[in-house]
């Protein structure tokens, strides 16, 4: 299962930078804590949305996280990241 | 995954826009709500998280009026679901458990002045897709400030109420009538290189669990520290009360986060972080095991590639 999980990332993570369509967004610089701390749904606040024309954009997320109270879906927090010692794909 | 389309309306004259956001994954599952495809695979779901025709009318002064109508996220909180969009991977209580997620209704903004953008909205119940959550509708008034032009300097009060307006997908959540929640978030720079944001969160319901009336509310910080263009130190600390009606247990919640954002290349970024949570009963553990604790240690890293 973790092999499969890792083997497919592995092909989208290089299709998705490697595609030659692939643009990342300026506008939508995720290293800006101002792009990241504010609620989406204010777009009053910055240019986080291009004016014209409709574009379409993306991502893929792989994450591990480990815990130190076991293995599986973890009660409570953290959250999303909801199983304990387990790799995600978002 | 996730695949965005988009066409965003000219904010200097009046214009249309959309935007559809596929959404699929581990998360997707997570957070599903009423209306949303769901499956009993935990790795995989796949939703339309948001779905919305949008407007901008040059009237009411010169800032204009916004409009949308469709599934879009909410307008509390700080943190957001998507993943290029926010701090750290892991996320705070109050965004699990204090506010809503993606909702379907309509909502108008009117920019006041430079300052001042003032918002009201009506819609089906907390994050639903196309689907009344509850006995009636539910409502959201914000008033938010803007200190400068920055995006990342202003204030913002934000009152939601209505039936089950509160939740993003635990079934416990699912209940409730009545609901308020009231929160304060308050961002700005404290130099060039360090970004805080703080932001305060009070809820309440009726008929929760049962017949039980539920209380909540915590305080939430966080702050970046910028080394370099590509190298961001994060920390993000957290108070969460509970009586019992939003993550089951009865007792008061810390967590502390430390973590970095590093992005060797524009498409790519690492996230790693350690999270520390201290509860006052013994909260954390794994579904199906009893065996609880009142500590849990978790070490995450997350790697994103946008295109």
């Amino acid at each position: 299962m973790l092999a499969r999980t890792i083997r497919w990332t592995a092909v989208w993570a290089f299709a998705v930078t490697a595609s030659p369509w692939s643009s990342a967004d300026e506008d939508r610089d995720p290293l800006d804590l101002s792009k990241a701390s504010i609620s989406e749904s204010n777009a009053s606040l910055g240019p986080s949305i291009k004016p014209l024309p409709a574009w379409i954009s993306g991502w893929v997320d792989l994450g591990y996280t480990a815990s130190t109270v076991g293995s599986g879906r973890l009660l409570v927090e953290p959250r999303p990241n909801h199983l304990g010692n387990e790799f995600l794909l978002n | 995954m996730v695949l965005d389309l988009q066409h965003a309306p000219d904010p200097r004259e009046d214009s249309l826009g959309f935007h559809a956001q596929l959404f699929a994954g581990s998360d997707a599952w997570l957070l599903a709500g009423p209306g949303d495809p769901t499956n009993k695979d935990l790795y995989f779901g796949f939703v339309l998280r948001q779905l919305y025709v949008s407007a901008h009318l040059e009237i009411l002064g010169e800032g204009g009026f916004d409009l949308k109508v469709g599934r879009t996220p909410s307008y509390l909180g700080y943190e957001s679901y998507q993943a290029p969009m926010r701090q750290l991977y892991s996320m705070s209580y109050q965004w699990f458990y204090a506010e809503d997620g993606c909702d379907t209704g309509t909502w108008g903004t009117w920019h006041a002045n430079d300052s001042w953008d003032l918002t009201a909205g009506i819609y089906l119940g907390s994050n639903t897709f196309f689907e009344l959550r509850g006995d009636a509708p539910c409502a959201v008034v914000q008033a938010l400030r803007k200190r400068d032009n920055s995006g990342s300097n202003y204030q913002a009060c934000t009152i939601v109420f209505g039936d089950q307006a509160i939740g993003q997908g635990n079934s416990a959540l699912l209940e409730g009538k009545n609901q308020v929640v009231i929160e304060y978030r308050h961002q700005v720079p404290l130099s060039e290189q360090v970004s805080q944001v703080l932001q305060i969160n009070v809820g309440r319901s009726d008929e929760v669990l049962g017949n039980h009336h539920g209380v909540w509310y915590g305080l939430l910080g966080a702050n970046q520290w910028t080394a370099t263009d590509q190298f961001h130190w994060q920390g993000r600390y957290e108070w969460f009360n509970d009586n019992g009606t939003r993550t089951d247990f009865d007792t008061d919640y810390f967590a502390g986060t430390i973590g970095a954002l590093w992005m060797p290349r524009k498409a790519m970024m690492l996230r790693p972080e350690l999270r520390g949570d201290i509860a006052g009963v013994p909260a954390f553990g794994v579904l199906g095991d009893p065996n609880r604790k009142r500590q849990q240690l978790t070490a995450a890293v997350d790697l994103v590639f946008t295109f």
